[in-house]
């Protein structure tokens, strides 16, 4: 009894400097062979995260699967493995210090509970805690990723976690042919459609029309859609909201909403200044002033009653 | 032709006096509803400078003032950025301070002893009225004077300029809009005169510009691209030359002479479009020169073939020079105008600016209400007749519009193009309704009675025979004849009005006009009633939204009846009255200026946001813990913190809803020290209340705030107002600030650093100390661990 | 702020006429089990000196130590090393607000547990375990073991003890070091020396064992202290003393060694002159700063001005009772400081000025708040602080150089470029008819 006791006593430690020994070999091949992200588990977790690594990790705490319809991390997922990828390219000597690692939530919902984790993705990083790679302030508890100062894409990735690995990341993002090409695109385009697009270009109407459409655009807020990424609708309480509440804020479909109603209130108004007195006859004339000054009365007031619905001290109304 | 209306019958010089009377007199009345528009902050509260910066421009004043133009050139204000001190003279742009000084001076010089205050209040509405008359001068070039005294009294009266000059707001852009639309107007003189006259006015107004406002780059890139334009639509004339090439010339020298500015003009790259179009410009001129004294075909060839060599060799040069450092890249607040992520990712400072926020389409509406659906329509109508000046207001619209839509403030500059376009064509519109010619009707034609009557008459003896077909009857002759003369004097009159109003050759077509009476009132009444309600919107929003000074502010008692806040300026009297005048006080940044206005003691940091570092100092010292900035304060001299604190009256701009952006400035540089995401919660959410993440609850900026809050609501719930929140029964504790003041509706905040512990101990043990708390038993060091260590 | 009230303190000392710098009312808290006979050679020698003594028991109400925060002495001496409790004017925290308004304590101590213990620590000073007084068994000596013959030997730079003083006799406590810089350290243990709670050695195994355990908790060797002093931010002076008997007379008169007369009455002279700020007190007379060739102070400095500094010291002379000028100082330095220092420059005293300290230095080329700042803290002597704030400004707009000669190909370019508009527009208009008519027309066209 006794005898077997102490056995176990000698045997844990061993057992576990053997099974550390063994971790890391393993860690080196698991990422090898899964191009430098290693699939985690709960136990494989802990082993990666143990105490007395002389490694350093950066490991994705995900959700997947399509049961916990996580969108952002399917929308970050490729990004980590590309970086994770440029990683393993780095020379072995360095490499084998730092591993990618990713945790499913459903290999290792434990690990999420014990995190304190109620939401995915989460990115962590875990500095060495033995060796020379200790970080020189000697905090070797993870590091959280931010997320709110840099987006998804992978080059903000790989420069945030480039501050722990050994050497940076040598992730170079993929050369953007899309402006080559529409640039090539359009010369071609001009040369062949030459006799084509001079007219078009000499036209004063045709400059008209760009720039009116393009200030109509932005005076309807498309800049602040574009610069605040706010969706073109929300899902609101029953079924779709368009538009947004609030004075200061607005959604896409607005942008379109209120620059068509310029557009209708500039057209009107200019029909009844050029337009109108073209007309050869009287009667024609009178009709033609009557619906556009309907029209103007109208729009105006439902485009009053639009501003009444985002500024709600607002105390004027038209017709309605 | 037949009229709708008949006229009186008056004298054409009569006209023509009476309607340059009644412009001056229209003029004059726009100026003072400009003007009185704009005084509703002065009524509704006192003569008082308004928000922020204008608190600095306004002890800047008060220094030029007392000692004069040249100390103020030199001044070095050592309380500001303490310790780092402020080269006032090099780092602002003195037109408004030298504007107000001249006006001071002139006023004491007619022994009328104003204050300098008052003059500073009111400086922004008497620029207004200014602005509104060249923004009529500017529109009379483009159209007629009718189309100018429309426009004057747009931009008198619209909301989004007001929102920047009513009294009492002292910044640099009230006096700056009069400037550009001034430049613009000389410009636009210059160019159709090609006058190096009107063309030297504009360099010398633009000069005005470059030392008012920061802006004036607008005008540095505007005139350029207009130039760039004109020449790209083959519209090159020596007038173009003469005008560019002197406002460029002595523009940019003058432009150079304000510190601030220095060589930038030839060392940053948004002036660099002026040098090209320049130089662009002497090209041209010279292959136009050489082509009308040179005959032979192919040394054109070959000078059209230098010409372009030499050009694309010029832009590579800049674009060497730019990366070889000499020429500066963008500014980061220039260039976040166009890459609208960068100021996001580098910049938090700009970005954290409230007023430099994108623009929704409601401010839009706001500030601009039915101008802004019918400035559409005056582009177009500048697209119809394309004169180099249409083409200008264009490209000014759809600049304007970009700019204004990315950034806030920059609605500013979109105002006056709006208003200018709006009036085009409204005095447009007015001038078809308003006609009183009457086309030929052509359906009316073949009712006319066409008879003929065959009449014959014998006179004595002889027998004569007349017969006369009557091409129509006497008496449709008789009305016919009334007309044509009735017709005569009264198409003479409406020509002359014509002419006098500038309306000749628009509607003198015979084969368009508008029909009758009826469709004519209707649309003119529409219209009339449309800018009716735009002037009650505009007077509307200007009392209610625009004339808050925000140091003041003000609510409604249950009975309707106003009640003024004024926790600011007693917390700012305060400071001035109890503490030595050295005592450096720390805040966050946007009360710097009050501070140093209003308490006259050193602030750490000010509205003045050039010193990224200091900033995130402030933040780190805010976002961290008691221990960790008190070493921060004290190697400051830091003796008080003020936090501005809005739970007790739901005040939403208090600190802790900016404390997210002091987060982010500290992290910036020290990422490893402050880190957003540990202030949220585990989900995510940025809360005050129990479940508040642990740096939250220690950050000095979280117990400044809420330090004693619970004691208000004895023993019940404590909530804030702002955050709607229910916060922790038991309030957060201080060990190394104490409260020095709270003001009456808790708004301010101030806490006093507490100095050295007597015993030379850390301020926690010593209070645990003096609330008699027995500390555990020593044990000697142990010296032997650490010789191991050494 | 503190120079101030330290310079005006000063004065008040100086009007009054006593040997110390800081007044002559002392307060002596005696406990009932001492009498005054016991000390006689101590306080009729403090009496001696000028000092007027006030008797009172920790339990009496009366005369009162502190009234709304007023100090009514100048120096307190706490001879109750075994009291428990005090009257309720005297607690730890009294003695803290003491402190703060510059009274000078001098405190004795006791193996047993009293309030003053639990005070010590503040002071950063670690006592032994209740009950365990110092003892040594070497060197042999007529007395018991836990009355110690103790040499002491000075610092060289704080002189607080005079020279040639002979063994002290010490019997009470040793206490050891906390981190605190501003601990004095006075008489130190001997190294044979260890606290053990009993006479007889059984003890000495518990010390056996902490030397196991590397030094925890060991109360043993010369690193402990016995006498220690304090001077707190404000400038008071605190004295520790493990044991009151030192100041005896039974001590006073005893021999150390055989045939060697013990310098306990030399002793607490000594610790009694330096705690009630009679030696090693110095203090800032004056300070100066002005441009080099000026002798007025600026109201700001350009960069790269040439500043001199200069500071008055003077050290209070105990047996005249006066300040005077003291150029004794060697190693005293001038900050000149913004966040950090950006210049550090010894301030040596001057030749020939007695007490005068000067420097000239050339101004950082950075503009700024900048301070000068003096701040001399050596062990024993009287801290010396002392910041002046003086702006520092950058030239003024005349103040650079007007005309550089390597300019001069701009100035040659702008020149002749005047001069050839000159001549343009001379050629210009004094063209004939024909050709202004064609310029004209150009221009107009």
């Amino acid at each position: 009894m006794l005898l077997l006791s102490l056995l176990s006593f000698f045997l844990v430690p061993a057992c576990w400097a053997i099974s550390r020994e063994t971790a890391y070999s393993d860690f080196i091949d698991a990422a090898a062979s899964n191009g430098g992200v290693i699939d985690l588990t709960t136990q494989t977790f802990d082993l990666l995260t143990a105490s007395d690594r002389e490694w350093s990790a950066t490991i994705q705490l995900t959700a997947l699967g399509n049961t916990y319809k996580c969108a952002p991390c399917k929308q970050f997922e490729p990004s980590f493995k590309t970086v994770a990828k440029a990683w393993s390219k780095v020379a072995p000597k360095h490499r084998d210090n730092h591993f990618f690692a990713t945790l499913d939530f459903a290999n290792g919902p434990e690990v999420f509970r014990r995190l304190g984790l109620n939401s995915a993705p989460f990115v962590y990083t875990y500095p060495a805690a033995q060796g020379d790679r200790v970080p020189a302030n000697g905090k070797v508890d993870p590091i959280p990723f931010d997320f709110t100062v840099s987006e998804f894409d992978p080059k903000s990735f790989s420069e945030g976690i480039s501050r722990f690995t050994p050497v940076k990341i040598p992730y170079k993002p993929p050369t953007d042919f899309k402006p080559i090409v529409s640039a090539i695109v359009a010369i071609l385009t001009l040369s062949l459609g030459y006799r084509v697009a001079l007219p078009l270009l000499l036209n004063r109407w045709f400059w008209a029309i760009l720039s009116i459409g393009s200030s109509l655009i932005f005076i309807s807020g498309f800049m602040f859609v574009r610069i605040r990424g706010n969706p073109y609708v929300a899902a609101g309480s029953g079924g779709a909201q368009w538009i947004a509440p609030g004075y200061q804020n607005q959604f896409g479909m607005e942008v379109q909403v209120v620059a068509f109603i310029y557009g209708i209130l500039t057209f009107s108004f200019l029909s009844m200044t050029l337009f109108v007195p073209r007309l050869p006859s009287k009667g024609r004339q009178t009709l033609a002033v009557g619906i556009w000054s309907g029209v103007t009365v109208i729009v105006f007031s439902v485009l009053i009653g639009f501003f009444k619905l985002k500024n709600g001290g607002y105390p004027f109304r038209l017709l309605f | 032709m037949p009229d709708a209306i008949p006229l009186p019958r008056v004298a054409p010089e009569t006209v023509a006096n009476t309607t340059s009377l009644l412009r001056i007199i229209a003029l004059s009345l726009i100026s003072g509803a400009a003007i009185a528009s704009r005084l509703f902050a002065v009524i509704n509260f006192e003569s008082i400078i308004h928000e922020f910066d204008p608190w600095f421009n306004y002890r800047a004043t008060r220094v030029l003032a007392a000692k004069g133009f040249y100390e103020f050139w030199n001044w070095f204000d050592p309380t500001a950025w303490y310790p780092l001190g402020r080269v006032v003279g090099g780092t602002i742009y003195p037109g408004l301070m030298a504007t107000s000084g001249v006006i001071y001076n002139i006023l004491h010089g007619l022994n009328l002893p104003v204050d300098i205050r008052n003059v500073c209040v009111l400086l922004a509405p008497g620029f207004s009225a200014l602005t509104a008359w060249a923004t009529y001068m500017f529109t009379k070039e483009l159209k007629d004077a009718s189309a100018g005294l429309i426009a004057a009294s747009f931009i008198g009266i619209a909301p989004g300029y007001i929102s920047r000059s009513v009294a009492g707001s002292y910044d640099n852009e009230a006096i700056a809009i009069f400037l550009l639309m001034f430049t613009f107007f000389t410009w636009i003189k210059a160019l159709k005169l090609g006058s190096a006259f009107f063309g030297t006015i504009a360099a010398v107004f633009y000069f005005y510009m470059v030392a008012a406002w920061g802006g004036y780059v607008f005008i540095t890139n505007m005139i350029p691209l207009h130039a760039l334009v004109l020449l790209l639509m083959g519209r090159y004339t020596n007038r173009l030359y003469v005008a560019y090439s002197s406002w460029y010339a002595v523009g940019t020298l003058s432009s150079m002479q304000v510190p601030f500015v220095g060589f930038q003009p030839v060392r940053t790259s948004e002036h660099m479009a002026a040098l090209g179009v320049f130089g662009l410009l002497q090209l041209v001129a010279f292959s136009d020169l050489v082509r009308s004294h040179v005959g032979s075909k192919q040394f054109r060839t070959l000078l059209r073939v230098a010409l372009v060599a030499s050009g694309i060799l010029g832009g590579a040069v800049i674009v060497l020079l730019t990366l070889k450092g000499w020429i500066a890249p963008w500014t980061g607040r220039f260039y976040s105008l166009w890459d609208t992520e960068y100021a996001k990712k580098y910049i938090p400072i700009i970005a954290s600016v409230s007023e430099h926020q994108p623009t929704a389409w409601p401010s839009f509406f706001m500030d601009l209400h039915v101008l802004i659906t019918i400035f559409p329509a005056g582009v177009i109508l500048c697209f119809k007749e394309l004169r180099d000046e249409h083409v200008f207001v264009i490209i000014y619209a759809v600049m304007a519009s970009y700019f204004a839509g990315v950034m806030v403030r920059l609605m500013l500059t979109l105002t006056p193009v709006v208003c200018v376009a709006a009036a085009i064509a409204t005095s447009t519109l007015f001038d078809t309704y308003l006609d009183v010619h009457e086309p030929e009707d052509p359906s009316a034609e073949n009712s006319v009675p066409v008879v003929t009557v065959s009449g014959e008459s014998h006179v004595g003896g002889t027998n004569v025979t007349v017969t006369t077909p009557a091409p129509a009857p006497t008496p449709s002759k008789k009305a016919k004849k009334a007309q044509a003369q009735a017709a005569a004097p009264a198409s003479s009159i409406a020509s002359t009005i014509a002419e006098a109003t500038g309306t000749a050759g628009v509607t003198t077509r015979q084969d368009r006009g508008v029909f009758g009476l009826g469709s004519r009132l209707v649309v003119v009444a529409l219209w009339v009633y449309m800018l009716l309600f735009f002037v009650v919107h505009s007077t509307w929003v200007t009392s209610n939204a625009y004339s808050s000074p925000s140091v003041v502010l003000s609510s409604r008692n249950p009975d309707g009846s106003q009640h003024i806040i004024d926790d600011f300026r007693e917390a700012y009297y305060w400071l001035r009255q109890n503490t030595p005048e050295d005592a450096v006080v720390m805040s966050w940044w946007d009360y710097g200026y009050q501070i140093a206005g209003m308490a006259d003691r050193p602030t750490m940091v000010d509205n003045n946001t050039w010193n990224n570092t200091h900033i995130a100092t402030v933040g780190k010292a805010m976002a961290s813990s008691e221990e960790v900035a008190y070493p921060i304060l004290r190697k400051h001299d830091v003796s008080y913190v003020l936090v501005i604190f809005g739970s007790l009256i739901g005040y939403s701009g208090d600190d802790i809803n900016k404390f997210l952006w002091m987060i982010r400035i500290a992290q910036g540089i020290w990422p490893d020290e402050v880190s957003e995401p540990s202030f949220f919660t585990p989900r995510g959410e940025y809360k005050v209340d129990e479940q508040a993440s642990p740096a939250m609850k220690n950050s000095v900026m979280y117990k400044t705030s809420y330090y004693r809050f619970a004691e208000l609501y004895g023993g019940n719930q404590p909530q804030d107002r702002v955050r709607n929140q229910n916060l922790p029964m038991k309030g957060p504790t201080l060990d190394y600030l104490e409260e020095a003041f709270t003001s009456e509706n808790w708004i301010v905040r101030i806490y006093a650093v507490k100095g050295d512990d007597e015993l030379g101990r850390d301020l926690k043990v010593a209070n645990s100390f003096n609330e008699g708390k027995k500390r555990k038993r020593g044990r000697p060091l142990v010296r032997r661990r650490a010789v191991a260590a050494v | 702020m503190r120079l101030l009230s330290l310079l005006t303190t000063a004065l008040l000392v100086g009007l009054s006429a006593a040997t110390s710098s800081a007044g002559n009312s002392v307060l002596v808290v005696l406990e009932p089990k001492l009498s005054r006979e016991q000390f006689s050679i101590f306080f009729d020698g403090l009496e001696s000196k000028g000092y007027d003594l006030t008797f009172r028991a920790p339990k009496d109400e009366k005369p009162v130590i502190l009234e709304d925060d007023i100090p009514a002495f100048s120096h307190v001496i706490f001879f109750a090393p075994t009291t428990k409790n005090f009257a309720s004017d005297i607690t730890p925290q009294s003695i803290i607000t003491l402190l703060e308004n510059r009274v000078n304590v001098l405190i004795a101590l006791s193996p047993s547990t009293t309030p003053l213990t639990s005070l010590a620590a503040e002071f950063s000073l670690i006592l032994p375990p209740p009950n365990t007084p110092l003892i040594s068994h070497f060197p042999s000596r007529p007395h018991p073991p836990t009355t110690l013959a103790i040499t002491p030997h000075n610092g060289p730079n704080a002189p607080i003890l005079s020279k040639n003083l002979g063994p002290v006799l010490f019997k009470g406590i040793s206490h050891a070091y906390g981190e605190n810089p501003r601990l004095v350290s006075i008489l130190k243990a001997p190294k044979e020396s260890f606290a053990s709670d009993t006479e007889s050695d059984r003890g000495s195994e518990s010390i056996a064992d902490a030397v196991e355990k590397g030094g925890e908790g060991l109360w043993a060797g010369g690193s402990m202290g016995v006498v220690s002093g304090f001077q707190t931010v404000s400038g008071a002076r605190v004295t520790w003393v493990g044991g009151v008997d030192v100041f005896g007379d039974e001590f006073a008169n005893a021999e150390a060694l055989e045939g060697v007369k013990s310098g306990n009455e030399q002793f607490s002279k000594d610790v009694a002159a330096w705690t009630f700020q009679e030696s090693l007190v110095l203090r800032i007379a004056n300070t100066s700063h002005h441009l080099l060739g000026e002798n007025y102070p600026r109201d700001h400095y350009t960069t790269k001005d040439e500043i001199v500094y200069s500071i008055d010291i003077e050290r209070f002379d105990a047996k005249t009772s006066t300040w005077k000028p003291y150029s004794g100082i060697t190693d005293l330095q001038l900050e000149y400081t913004m966040l950090d220092p950006h210049i550090r420059t010894a301030l040596p005293p001057i030749k020939g000025a007695p007490g005068h300290y000067s420097v000239t230095f050339r101004a950082p080329d950075r503009h700024g708040v900048f301070k000068f700042v003096v701040d001399y803290k050596r062990k024993g002597w009287t801290h010396l602080h002392s910041a002046i704030v003086v702006p520092l400004v950058p030239p003024r707009h005349d103040g650079y150089p007007r005309f550089l000669s390597s300019a001069w190909p701009y100035y040659a370019g702008a020149i002749s470029t005047s001069i050839g508009f000159v001549i343009f527009s001379a050629l210009w208009l004094g063209g004939d008819v024909r050709e202004k008519g064609k310029g004209k027309g150009k221009k107009a066209e």
